[in-house]
């Protein structure tokens, strides 16, 4: 590791709220590497922001979690990295990009710094719109659908709060239901 | 069951059984059970069910969440990664297409979908289960195309009943002639949607649609050694509890318990050797897919089972002096006549009522309507006929990912409400057998192990396109009788292949020079070699087909040793 990627990787580490004070420079090494599996793989430390900051207003925590408290941002950082073809994943960024550049030039602001209302505001009038490749809308799109499908994926959503069981034991057609 | 036979013990086998899927896993039961020594050749490793069943892993146990390695798969898959069931789950129960590969004209592309593993593809298999009837094995003769069945129903309905009473179908007697009752364990329940559909279509048809649950060999009450269903859903995956059938799960283990069962995965057979003395096959010769080493065995009956198209490679490759163009091909009609079914036309619409109501557990299995065109009457604009697989089901939180719908109702909205219900219908519809879908021996390519590869000619004709317009019309029409609104055309091509019921190439028929088996499924050019799999079918009917390989492989090992014993072989 050089000096460059040292310093990303505490800055990145910074942001992580539980570090501990390293005692000496072998527990150092040790956290480090632990930490850098934490380490976002493809999003840069603005992207990770953008991209949580929208997860969780799609799928926000009420009394059950939100899109973040179920890591829906490094399921996405983990496809961009080993699932996207190159040009996919160039095209989503690009679009992510887009939008808050958008949201500079319209509410002069980066979107994760935007009031919740103003972040409502400005993304429903990305939801549900078609849009080329590489556009804020068409990655809002994506977005939203691998959102949707990291939440009710994870373990705490599909187990604990859809519990929907594993093992049924039986089919029943038609219950009624609530 | 996963273990690797070390070594031989034995050179000369009573038979050997060419593959250890849903068409070998019986031959190796039946010819085993009557008393013969078997050696059961598999080219592909062992699955071993506590470790490599996967059913009940969840998505959140995966790197990928079910999306799958979309890059390996690409680079090591990308024929079979078109099959539903080559998922991230179930990916390793199919081919490296780079270790296996296979050609086609540029303009007709064939999805060649294939499982080489001990249980093959009954480990990944679809499980439904339909009996031809004899509409089906008179076709042929009826309209001309292809050669007329040398069997009828009446050859075959005791082997059904045989194979049905071992496997355990469960479904509903409807009493229609086109498409038989059989031996049936409890049906599984339609659920709220499919229940008015089924009352309304045979309301406004006059009781000439009939939609059924779907007739499949999953377990609905314990059945011999095996358990009933736990409806955890994803049967393509493994079954630790045996519900539904593969051979792996049932005839592979009824093989064994009778001591006579030899298994040798990881041999790939690379042709059959032909005894122009006596006129008879007089064995195999393998190569090992781990060495390459080369190795021959000697039996007294030769079963190829290895699937329709392996099957077919396999008695090409098999040249000799008295059969330069490969073994059965006599009469010049061995690889002639692919056929396979043709999916992928219908239609889907949402049926409105029943939202307060849902269904409990994962039903593996869906529904089924009946043939019903050119059963009394005839089609001005196609022969033969189709039938609709589908079912009803509940969008889920899927819906959420697309469409509108943003913060905290929507979110709770996904997890409390399940969506309207869907309902679709996809046709199965027959494809005729035609000599310009054929397969032959591709001069120059081959597969790792050195045995060339096939190139695959077919493509879907006139007849079947008739049908897909036909399907569509049909299905609307048949959503709308039955109130559902949002009724959108499912028209969706597919190549050839991937409804994977390819079949024929081998096929039975009356005449040596215009069939490769005769109505036992026994060669013509060698009485002790037998092709029972997909390979003998002189036509394809519109039901999936595994039930009826099963049945004609049993009838044909009975036979066999029938012929034995009267020293007739």
């Amino acid at each position: 590791m050089d000096r460059r990627d040292l310093l990303r990787l505490l800055a990145a580490a910074s942001a992580l709220p539980f570090l501990p004070r390293p005692a000496d420079a072998t527990s150092l090494g040790r956290l480090l590497h632990r930490t850098a599996a934490l380490l976002p793989r493809v999003l840069t430390p603005d992207q990770h922001q953008l991209v949580s900051a929208l997860a969780d207003l799609i799928l926000p925590r009420t009394d059950t979690p939100g899109a973040t408290d179920v890591g829906v941002t490094p399921f996405i950082d983990g496809l961009l990295a080993d699932w996207f073809p190159e040009d996919e994943r160039h095209q989503f960024l690009a679009g992510l990009d887009q939008l808050d550049r958008r949201a500079v030039q319209q509410y002069r602001g980066s979107f994760p710094t935007l009031d919740p209302d103003t972040q409502l505001a400005f993304a429903a009038t990305l939801d549900g719109v078609e849009g080329a490749p590489g556009s804020a809308e068409a990655s809002f799109a994506r977005l939203k659908e691998l959102t949707v499908y990291g939440y009710f994926t994870s373990k705490t959503v599909a187990r604990d709060i859809l519990q929907d069981p594993v093992i049924p034991g039986r089919f029943e057609g038609c219950v009624p239901w609530q | 069951m996963s273990r690797v036979n070390p070594g031989r013990s034995r050179r000369s086998y009573d038979a050997i059984v060419v593959g250890s899927g849903i068409s070998g896993g019986w031959a190796a039961k039946e010819l085993t059970e009557l008393g013969l020594q078997v050696l059961l050749l598999e080219a592909g490793g062992p699955v071993n069910p506590a470790t490599d069943y996967v059913e009940h892993v969840q998505p959140w146990q995966l790197p990928f969440r079910g999306y799958g390695d979309r890059s390996a798969l690409e680079r090591n898959q990308p024929v079979q990664k078109d099959c539903y069931a080559c998922d991230e789950w179930s990916g390793k129960f199919f081919v490296n297409d780079l270790d296996n590969p296979y050609s086609t004209p540029p303009d007709q592309p064939f999805s060649w979908i294939r499982g080489r593993q001990v249980g093959g593809r009954s480990i990944t298999w679809g499980r439904q289960v339909y009996r031809w009837s004899d509409l089906d094995f008179e076709a042929n003769s009826r309209d001309g195309h292809g050669v007329d069945w040398p069997i009828r129903y009446r050859d075959i309905a005791p082997w059904y009943d045989h194979v049905e009473e071992f496997i355990g179908v469960s479904g509903m007697a409807e009493g229609l002639p086109q498409l038989p009752d059989g031996r049936f364990l409890p049906p599984m329940e339609f659920n709220c949607a499919e229940r008015r559909v089924r009352e309304r279509l045979l309301k406004a048809f006059g009781g000439k649609r009939v939609l059924t649950v779907g007739r499949c060999a999953i377990l609905t009450r314990d059945h011999h050694d095996r358990a009933a269903c736990h409806y955890c859903g994803p049967c393509e995956r493994g079954c630790i509890t045996r519900s539904y059938f593969s051979s792996l799960n049932a005839t592979l283990p009824a093989a064994r318990a009778t001591g006579r069962l030899e298994l040798r995965p990881w041999s790939v057979v690379e042709s059959v050797r032909f005894d122009a003395v006596r006129r008879r096959a007089a064995g195999v010769r393998v190569i090992d897919a781990r060495t390459l080493g080369v190795l021959e065995f000697d039996a007294r009956l030769v079963f190829l089972c290895a699937s329709a198209l392996e099957s077919t490679r396999l008695l090409l490759n098999s040249r000799s002096p008295e059969f330069p163009a490969g073994l059965g091909n006599s009469g010049g009609v061995l690889g002639r006549y692919l056929m396979d079914h043709h999916m992928g036309h219908g239609a889907r619409a949402t049926m409105p009522g029943y939202e307060d109501h849902r269904t409990y557990g994962h039903r593996p299995n869906g529904i089924y309507l009946a043939r019903y065109r050119n059963v009394a009457d005839a089609h001005p604009d196609f022969l033969r006929g189709y039938a609709f697989q589908g079912g009803a089901w509940r969008s889920g939180w899927g819906r959420g990912g697309d469409g509108k719908g943003l913060g905290a109702a929507f979110k709770q909205s996904l997890i409390r409400d399940q969506g309207p219900w869907q309902m679709s219908l996809y046709g199965f519809g027959e494809m005729l057998p035609s000599p310009e879908n054929f397969v032959e021996l591709d001069p120059t390519l081959r597969d790792r192990w050195g045995i060339p590869a096939l190139r695959i000619h077919c493509a879907y004709g006139a007849n079947e396109r008739a049908q897909w317009k036909d399907m569509i019309e049909s299905a609307m029409r048949m959503l709308d009788a039955a109130g559902a609104t949002a009724i959108r055309p499912t028209d969706q091509e597919t190549p050839p292949g991937l409804v994977i019921h390819e079949m024929g190439t081998a096929r039975m028929g009356r005449d040596p020079s215009t069939s490769v088996l005769n109505g036992w499924n026994q060669c013509w050019d060698a009485p002790n070699l037998f092709v029972t799999d997909g390979a003998c079918m002189a036509s394809s009917a519109n039901q999936n087909p595994s039930i009826t390989y099963m049945a004609l492989t049993a009838r044909a090992c009975h036979h066999a040793v029938d012929l034995t014993k009267r020293n007739e072989l």
